[in-house]
């Protein structure tokens, strides 16, 4: 609904809050589908995860999303129980304490941080990208590599994003709407202009689908396993959005179940076709266009519109690019509302919780966000032949820690209620417990992995793999910043914060 | 219109702008023997809004925030001049405030214009609220002080259908606040420059509206004629404790948006607050 819209009906005092219109069934999959942002997150996903596991993509895009689905049950009971701003921080408090509420809030932080880096440099690429194909100047696509071009434009558009942010924008109905149907059409049409090229013969590697690439069970290792799963949780990462929006909206046309699976359908239907287009377009094999090969993975998209939509792959520019834009935008709302959640509790320094009278946006924490996502997007740009790929395996890690955490907080929190009734047993203990051992299960063993120097994209540092020292080193870098905080504010950690506790109904 | 408690909706958000606001909205309240309800709104979530990754609604932060401001806002308002809190949450603040407006029986929104360069800027909020108000809209110009009491008010009365409906407002204005009303036109371009027939016709256009309102106050008329727009506001005797009421340019014919050119562009030169009086709901002009 737009500003100048006046019919809304006169709000009385009675309805405070709830002047959101019903969210509708497609309504919720717009939503779902724009929160997952499918076109950037193929783009910068679908590389490294076939660099892990090879054929048997499509099988760990399937499983993949089990873990996920099972955690998004115990996150809408917790939303359902303490409705707050802090998510994963206030109830991981509640659950386990301050200390482990600190650190979850923390993996959360960390997740969007890089996220928004991520993000920011795959628009960087495709902004190139699309500026050549516009101009038919390939040498402007090569200013992508340049580190001064690249992390300078990069910059532009994290400061952009942050000071639409800031002022409390927001992009309207419409603009979902036209954003999420124009990124659907331009992946079908790269899978089906992809699927043509291989039955006229014309692919790179021309592979038909084969039913063992469904066996997720033919992956080589579990460590390959682990981080094709810890990748996909990234590609899935926001559609839980989903179960949350219509408990919001009173008179919701539809269920949250419904538009869930509705929802559900489409992303996996969605990424199953384009894994499916892909690999039988490119095969794994390490040159060319195979999905193997290093040059092409961190963003594969910019390398494979080109030759499969041939004139047409300026389309898949501007998809990839409006969605990550879109979603730099969208991103920057979740650290700052983090941090002001965070700082309004006493868990970060009192700044943190101001927010901009005129905007109504917590204008620090913004702020914040932009200057830590720009400095490690600037550092890690130098340090790392691929920082992109570095970035989204750490990225998968960091989700899978902090998700992992609220799943299990999710079974403590409910320990009393959950035995209840079958409903309650399966949504509030079985379903986040199996889900936040998994999650928990594969951020262990991507961690370990991580280690070797020839992990992922083979950056290192000091002989140790460069993954890991991002991933673990921030969560060191977040037990220093809690113990500083600690010193400053210990009242935090040693008294229990009040925050709404619903009963638990059914 | 009641004529007394008559009341007044300040928009206020805690900037300085809602200061200015305030400051207006007393001066507006002590002129009419009116009284304050200061409003804070607090945008809601717009679920087409998606937040990647979720996380929590901030508005219950931003709720406590607001109550607090408005708090500390209540209390410097002076003794003399009764005022209440109110935090509302909406969609979109204009359209919150018109909404609080509406529900509290307001007659009048107050919200602070002034900011980037001029004294009044027309920033999205106030843009809205301009074009969607059922009430009039006070703007109070940037760093508005309000140390003048209100005394005087200067009605602006275009040639074309629908003055009369500045000058019923002024009227009914004026008979509650017993402040002096000048009813003016505003003549630029070459006409402003002679006193040909263009200044004259102007002049009576002008008289016969006043011999209108004369029959209930005293009236006394100006026409400031000027090379440029700018000139023609210097040409006006503007006293401190002034005000300029204005028609919406939905008064006149075939413009979309409310404030006329003229209005629009008298916004970045006349020094005094400027309240814009809305189309009512039946379309008289035609």
């Amino acid at each position: 609904m737009n500003a100048t819209d006046i019919q809304a009906p006169a709000q009385r005092d009675t309805d405070k809050g709830l002047s959101k219109g019903s969210v509708g069934l497609l309504g919720s999959v717009v939503i779902g589908v724009s929160c997952i942002a499918p076109a950037y997150t193929l783009s910068a996903a679908l590389g490294p995860t076939a660099a892990e596991v090879g054929t048997r993509l499509p099988a760990i895009f399937l499983v993949g999303f089990l873990p996920m689905l099972l955690v998004a049950v115990g996150y809408r009971q917790l939303n359902r129980a303490m409705p707050d701003s802090g998510t994963t921080f206030t109830w991981v408090s509640k659950a386990f304490g301050p200390w482990l509420g600190w650190m979850g809030g923390w993996g959360l932080l960390a997740a969007t941080i890089l996220v928004l880096s991520n993000l920011a440099g795959v628009a960087v690429d495709f902004l190139y990208l699309a500026l050549a194909q516009i101009t038919g100047n390939d040498a402007i696509a090569e200013l992508a590599a340049s580190v001064p071009v690249n992390v300078g434009t990069c910059l532009a558009f994290v400061a952009a994003a942050a000071w639409i942010s800031y002022r409390g924008m927001e992009t309207t109905k419409v603009v979902q709407y036209v954003l999420v149907a124009f990124q659907l059409l331009v992946l079908l049409w790269f899978s089906a202009a992809a699927f043509g090229h291989v039955a006229a013969g014309t692919a790179y590697e021309g592979l038909t689908v084969r039913a063992e690439w469904f066996n997720p069970f033919g992956v080589e290792s579990f460590s390959a396993f682990a981080a094709g799963v810890s990748l996909s949780v990234f590609i899935y990462w926001g559609w839980d959005v989903v179960l949350t929006i219509n408990e919001e909206t009173r008179g919701a046309a539809t269920t949250p179940g419904r538009s869930a699976i509705a929802t559900i359908l489409v992303i996996v239907t969605l990424y199953m076709t384009i894994a499916l287009a892909v690999l039988s377009y490119s095969g794994v094999s390490d040159q060319g266009y195979g999905m193997g090969n290093e040059e092409i993975q961190e963003n594969i998209f910019a390398a494979l519109a080109g030759p499969v939509m041939g004139p047409f792959a300026i389309l898949m520019s501007i998809a990839v690019l409006s969605s990550s834009a879109a979603s730099l935008q969208s991103t920057f709302v979740s650290p700052a509302r983090t941090m002001l959640a965070m700082g309004y509790y006493g868990a970060l320094p009192g700044k943190y919780a101001r927010v901009t009278p005129r905007f109504q946006s917590p204008g620090y924490a913004t702020i914040a966000a932009a200057v830590i996502a720009s400095g490690f997007y600037a550092v890690m740009r130098v340090v790392s032949e691929n920082v992109l790929w570095d970035t989204i395996t750490t990225l998968g890690m960091m989700v899978c820690f902090y998700y992992g955490v609220t799943a299990l907080a999710c079974v403590w929190y409910f320990r009393r209620e959950a035995f209840r009734g079958v409903g309650s047993f399966l949504t509030k203990f079985l379903a986040p417990l199996l889900g936040g051992i998994l999650l928990l299960v594969f951020f262990v063993q991507t961690s370990y992995d991580s280690m070797d120097p020839e992990y992922g994209s083979g950056s290192a540092i000091g002989g140790v793999g460069l993954v890991f020292v991002l991933g673990v080193g921030i969560l060191l870098l977040g037990v220093v910043m809690m113990l500083l905080q600690y010193r400053r504010n210990p009242s935090f950690f040693r008294e229990r914060f009040e925050t709404t506790e619903l009963p638990v109904l059914d | 219109m009641t004529t007394a408690g008559r009341r007044y909706v300040v928009g206020y958000s805690g900037d300085k702008r809602s200061k200015d606001a305030l400051r207006l909205g007393v001066a507006l309240a002590r002129a009419s023997r009116g009284e304050l309800e200061l409003v804070h709104v607090v945008r809601t979530d717009d679920p087409f809004q998606p937040v990647y990754p979720p996380v929590g609604d901030v508005t219950p932060i931003i709720r406590r925030q607001a109550r607090t401001r408005l708090e500390e806002a209540a209390r410097t308002v002076p003794s003399d001049v009764v005022a209440r809190t109110h935090v509302r949450e909406h969609e979109s603040v204009a359209a919150g405030l018109v909404a609080a407006a509406e529900e509290l029986g307001a007659g009048l929104v107050v919200v602070g214009a002034g900011g980037g360069a001029g004294r009044f800027a027309v920033g999205p909020v106030v843009g809205a609220l301009l074009h969607s108000s059922t009430v009039p809209v006070a703007l109070a110009p940037r760093r508005y002080r309000g140390d003048a009491p209100l005394t005087r008010l200067y009605a602006a009365v275009g040639t074309r259908p629908g003055a009369h409906l500045v000058i019923d407002e002024a009227l009914a204005a004026v008979e509650r606040s017993g402040l002096e009303l000048v009813l003016i036109s505003f003549l630029s371009g070459e006409d402003g420059e002679d006193d040909g027939a263009a200044r004259r016709a102007v002049q009576e256009h002008l008289e016969r509206a006043a011999a209108e309102a004369r029959r209930h106050q005293p009236v006394t008329v100006h026409v400031a004629a000027g090379r440029t727009l700018k000139q023609a506001v210097r040409d006006v005797d503007w006293v401190p404790g002034g005000l300029l009421l204005i028609g919406s340019s939905r008064l006149a014919r075939g413009r979309q948006t409310f404030l006329g050119t003229t209005a629009a562009r008298l916004l970045k030169h006349i020094p005094v607050p400027m309240v814009v009086v809305p189309r009512p709901a039946r379309t008289e002009e035609n």
